[in-house]
């Protein structure tokens, strides 16, 4: 440890210089010149978490994508409606998930889906040998599930969330979510299962063809 | 099934969650022990959980595109007024003629940051003034802001297990180092930004590097870590530094 040594070679000394370059007057010195946004950093530091969320809960990084770059315009735009900056991870979360409902029902006008083999390839391609195969049919699976199934699992296993958290953030009444939680879990596994079935059934036909 | 039944699936996710109380927990663990296929099925749930977080961590570890960060900086900033920013300019203007000046006032040469930053750290405390960690806590962020002419301040990263060793300070440039839970050195590397947005994680020199740069500082995290902890270091670095 190079600093186990230097921390005691080095007692704290004035190793400063004081004098001209020293500011005693917050007002005087450079750094209020360069004072950043407190609002646009604490952005930024929530963005690889939302756009983990988003991603997880639309199934498609382009999508997502497009959802973090409409959230931060927004989140820009209303940002006098956040009293405290502690909660503006939930509440970019609720600005996203308004956003992707908004998007669902365009595209149901449209007709166009989402494909979720790409996401599923890339998180395969990304999990440790062993988890690969599991991780592919667990991405399949999640996109099978409702959206109210989707996004408390997600709230729970992946942002890991408190019920008290996720009460507050989706404005339901703790029983709800612990209820709600219960039944995504069941019908998580239940997805789990015919997915495994599917590709086991699929490897035994292309067996018996060789 | 009575086991299950006198205690409910709601208890065995919200057991499973870490969410219920001691004695529901010592209930749950009993029945679990009497029951092998509820125990199973926990399993399997527990087992669902533990690779949702693991599928989907990856995703929050690829860099942001960079006019996000720009994007949120520049709408953010308040506009200054033409008299702060007359002021400004007045007192640049009356410190112009010092050496001085200049140090303060200039953005730093582009350069590679992070080599800037590896070299730092493989030279240790050579060609800079080093500050060992003690109680005054309040001397480092002075001496952070006049070294770096940024309204920063040391991040704590106690939270994770990283204690605060030193600060060491070059001409326009520091360097604050921790030691992790298992004595890993975690160096940030912390200097004024040419102005432009960046931010990459990466590896070099064995290293896992995380840059994060805004228009006005420039920070390069190193240590020898998991991307998944560079990406929980390096946001609690960041929003320590500038808060």
């Amino acid at each position: 440890m190079r600093y186990a040594e230097t921390v005691q070679c080095h007692e704290a000394g004035p190793l400063l210089q004081t004098g001209p370059t020293a500011y005693h007057d917050d007002a005087a010195r450079p750094s209020a010149i360069a004072m950043s946004d407190p609002f646009a950093d604490a952005l930024v530091a929530q963005l690889p978490g939302l756009r983990r969320y988003a991603t997880a809960l639309v199934g498609n990084r382009a999508l997502a994508d497009d959802l973090v770059q409409d959230c931060i315009e927004r989140a820009l735009g209303q940002q006098t409606q956040l009293r405290d900056v502690a909660r503006l991870a939930p509440w970019l979360r609720r600005i996203l998930y308004h956003l992707y409902i908004d998007e669902i029902r365009r595209r149901k006008r449209r007709g166009s889906e989402c494909d979720i083999s790409e996401l599923a390839d890339q998180l395969e391609l990304s999990a440790p040998a062993p988890d690969n195969s599991a991780t592919r049919e667990l991405i399949r699976a999640v996109d099978r599930l409702n959206m109210e199934h989707r996004q408390i699992l997600l709230l729970v296993s992946v942002e890991e969330l408190s019920y008290r958290e996720i009460a507050d953030e989706l404005e339901i009444p703790l029983g709800t979510v612990m209820s709600r939680l219960a039944r995504a879990r069941e019908r998580l596994r239940e997805l789990m299962q015919s997915e495994t079935a599917q590709v086991i059934s699929l490897a035994d036909r292309k067996a018996s063809r060789e | 099934m009575n086991n299950l039944n006198a205690i409910g699936d709601e208890d065995l996710h919200a057991y499973i969650d870490g969410a219920l109380g001691e004695e529901r927990v010592a209930a749950v663990r009993d029945a679990l022990a009497k029951d092998p296929a509820l125990a199973a099925r926990v399993a399997l749930f527990q087992a669902d959980k533990a690779l949702l977080k693991a599928a989907y961590a990856p995703l929050a570890e690829h860099p942001l595109p960079s006019e996000w960060i720009a994007r949120a900086h520049k709408k953010a900033r308040p506009q200054r007024d033409w008299r702060r920013a007359a002021a400004i300019a007045a007192a640049i203007l009356v410190v112009a003629g010092t050496p001085l000046a200049w140090r303060y006032y200039a953005p730093a040469k582009s350069g590679d940051v992070v080599e800037e930053a590896l070299n730092a750290r493989q030279d240790g405390a050579q060609g800079a003034h080093y500050l060992a960690a003690n109680d005054q806590a309040r001397r480092y962020d002075t001496a952070l802001r006049q070294v770096v002419a940024s309204n920063v301040r040391i991040p704590d990263l106690s939270r994770m297990g990283y204690k605060f060793r030193g600060l060491n300070l070059y001409d326009k440039a520091a360097e604050i180092v921790y030691q992790g839970p298992r004595d890993q050195l975690f160096t940030l590397y912390v200097r004024r930004s040419d102005g432009s947005t960046r931010f990459d994680q990466f590896e070099r020199r064995g290293l896992r590097i995380c840059i994060w740069q805004d228009d006005q500082i420039s920070t390069v995290m190193a240590g020898n870590i998991s991307a998944a902890v560079m990406q929980r270091l390096a946001t609690l670095s960041y929003t320590g530094l500038t808060s």
